[in-house]
């Protein structure tokens, strides 16, 4: 579904991402781990062609993403943000409704019944149809990121990328948006990217898993037999125990 | 209240017709209402209403009432067109369609030519050239690697001005002193000078940019919520961007050209227009057109009778800005609706 070919980066003489290469098939939710400034955001971007890498390519679909119109990339995939503040009080409804632009031909072009039937449809899937009225402005962090999720939807993509989806989440909002993501992913056969920050998040709702460190990919694979107590010191620097619990595993810090 | 889309469409509209005729009985010259009506009818469908009416009837409803109606109508709808599209394209409400420096420019143009040239004509037309030089000037002083970041627009946009206002200083400096005058009178913005040849010249470019722009409207939603944002939904960010600065910059020059600079309007209209309707673009682009050209009717209405001699709108416009513009600023706290 998507195939990255080593793709490198670079900021002005800085290497950020130095050869990476990825193959993730539909249905597979994978999350990316590292610490700051290792360049999993970087990486996030060259996947939705925000930014162009000097070396490589991304399939998506088969398609080289730099080959694709913007707007045909729009249709494939999808970006969810860490947060984002509108400067005016859109409603819901109108927030999901902009999903659809990918699909709108021509400059004067309105989205017509058959989107906002698609519109209803996505705001029902994710629970949130009590709020489609309400100003996005006044919406709490998790309900705004569901909101999003639920625009990315609204775009029919098959592949959606998130950066740090919960950042400014709450506990239960996390989990909540987590779960949501996965479930979507296995429902729709969506491929899902997101980058997190706590390994226990990624144990629970990803099937793959990479460690990204200073640039590369340093481990891959499924979560449970990559996050080990060697690996976790290697990338992070941080001692941990491995612990099962219900037969998942989990990891807590040794703090001294 | 303004829950309906058709409701507030009929009310801005009906807030404008009646506000228009109002407008046109309104000063020295009394006329009957009922004989005036008839007297526009008949100039609509010739022959069809006949009465009998003064000759004044054409003279000062033809020649100088009806022109300055139709032109307060025109630039109070770009300037607040132009003023409502720039909100939203650079996601704040407090914008307006002078922030890339245009009515300096333009202003520049105007004492170029009041100083220099004779005719009023070449005013015009050498103010909207400035203008749109300033607002083209200030676009790609901020252009950096295909991209216009918003604040680097609003910083160039106070360069240009800044450089435009010392050009106007100097102008005024070295020019005959009975002609600053007319600079500065140019400078406060006034509709008092309308002819028939401003709404020819100028009501073209108005109304096709304004169109365009209501078009435009549901592109600008999307835009408003920041490029990165816009671009993954597919839109060409860079282009759409620069047609809606390209047409509100038009409309906005063809404004100042035939008027002056008229401040505040641009602000204020698409602003209480959004507190009333919300922030949905194709809403408030043609509703801040409707209200904007009711608001600077209005205006004028006082400009040209509160005293018994003439005040220029754009003092008036001000005066009404300016408090307007601090009760926001105290009551929304940063926090802007």
């Amino acid at each position: 579904m998507i195939n990255v070919d080593k793709i490198k980066f670079s900021y002005e003489n800085m290497p950020v991402l130095k050869g990476i290469s990825l193959e993730i098939p539909a249905g597979k939710v994978l999350t990316l781990l590292g610490p700051n400034g290792s360049g999993k955001t970087t990486l996030l971007k060259c996947l939705n062609a925000s930014l162009k890498p000097q070396e490589g390519i991304v399939y998506l679909d088969g398609q080289d993403i730099w080959s694709m119109k913007k707007q045909e990339l729009a249709k494939l995939s999808a970006t969810l943000y860490q947060s984002h503040v509108a400067a005016f009080p859109y409603n819901v409804e109108d927030i999901v409704l902009m999903g659809r632009a990918p699909y709108l031909e021509g400059l004067f072009a309105l989205p017509d019944k058959e989107d906002k039937k698609i519109v209803e449809e996505v705001l029902e899937e994710l629970g949130i149809s009590h709020f489609a009225q309400r100003p996005y402005t006044h919406l709490s962090g998790g309900e705004r990121q569901l909101v999003l999720l639920a625009r990315a939807l609204a775009q029919q993509p098959k592949v959606l990328f998130l950066d740090e989806p919960t950042a400014p989440l709450d506990f239960k909002n996390t989990l909540g948006v987590l779960s949501k993501v996965r479930e979507l992913s296995k429902k729709k056969n969506l491929v899902v990217i997101m980058s997190l920050h706590d390994p226990n998040h990624a144990l629970l709702f990803s099937d793959l898993l990479a460690f990204v460190k200073k640039g590369e990919i340093v481990a891959f694979g499924q979560p449970s037999s990559i996050v080990t107590p060697e690996n976790m010191q290697s990338v992070y620097n941080v001692e941990v125990d491995v612990l099962s619990h219900n037969s998942l595993p989990f990891i807590v810090p040794k703090i001294r | 209240m303004f829950k309906s889309k058709i409701f507030n469409f009929v009310f801005f509209s009906l807030l404008l017709v009646i506000v228009f005729f109002f407008s046109l009985f309104l000063g020295t010259y009394d006329f009957q209402p009922l004989l005036l009506a008839k007297f526009l009818c008949n100039k609509i469908i010739p022959g069809a209403f006949p009465g009998n009416w003064p000759d004044s009837y054409e003279t000062v409803i033809l020649n100088i009432r009806l022109p300055r109606v139709l032109l307060a109508m025109l630039v109070g709808a770009a300037l607040s067109t132009a003023g409502a599209s720039f909100q939203g394209l650079f996601k704040n409400p407090l914008v307006e369609p002078y922030t890339l420096g245009l009515s300096t420019g333009a202003g520049f143009g105007a004492a170029l030519a009041l100083a220099f040239l004779p005719g009023k004509l070449s005013v015009s037309l050498v103010a909207f050239t400035f203008g749109l030089l300033a607002a083209f000037l200030a676009y790609s002083l901020a252009r950096q690697k295909g991209e216009t970041p918003v604040v680097s627009l609003v910083l160039a946009g106070v360069i240009v001005s800044a450089l435009f206002s010392a050009l106007i200083s100097l102008v005024q400096y070295v020019v005959d002193p009975l002609k600053v005058q007319g600079i500065v009178f140019w400078l406060m913005g006034g509709l008092n000078l309308a002819t028939w040849k401003d709404i020819q010249t100028a009501g073209p470019f108005i109304m096709f940019s304004i169109l365009l722009l209501i078009l435009l409207g549901w592109r600008l939603n999307i835009l408003s919520l920041g490029d990165a944002e816009a671009k993954s939904l597919g839109l060409d960010v860079e282009k759409n961007k620069g047609l809606i600065v390209v047409l509100a910059t038009l409309a906005a020059s063809c404004a100042v050209a035939v008027s002056g600079v008229i401040g505040w309007i641009g602000l204020m209209v698409p602003h209480i227009v959004r507190m009333l309707v919300g922030p949905d673009h194709t809403q408030l682009l043609p509703l801040s057109a409707l209200a904007g050209a009711a608001f600077l009717l209005l205006a004028d209405d006082m400009a040209r009778t509160i005293f018994t001699y003439e005040i220029p709108v754009g003092v008036i416009t001000t005066l009404l800005g300016a408090p307007f513009f601090a009760y926001l600023l105290k009551k929304a706290k940063g926090g802007w609706m």
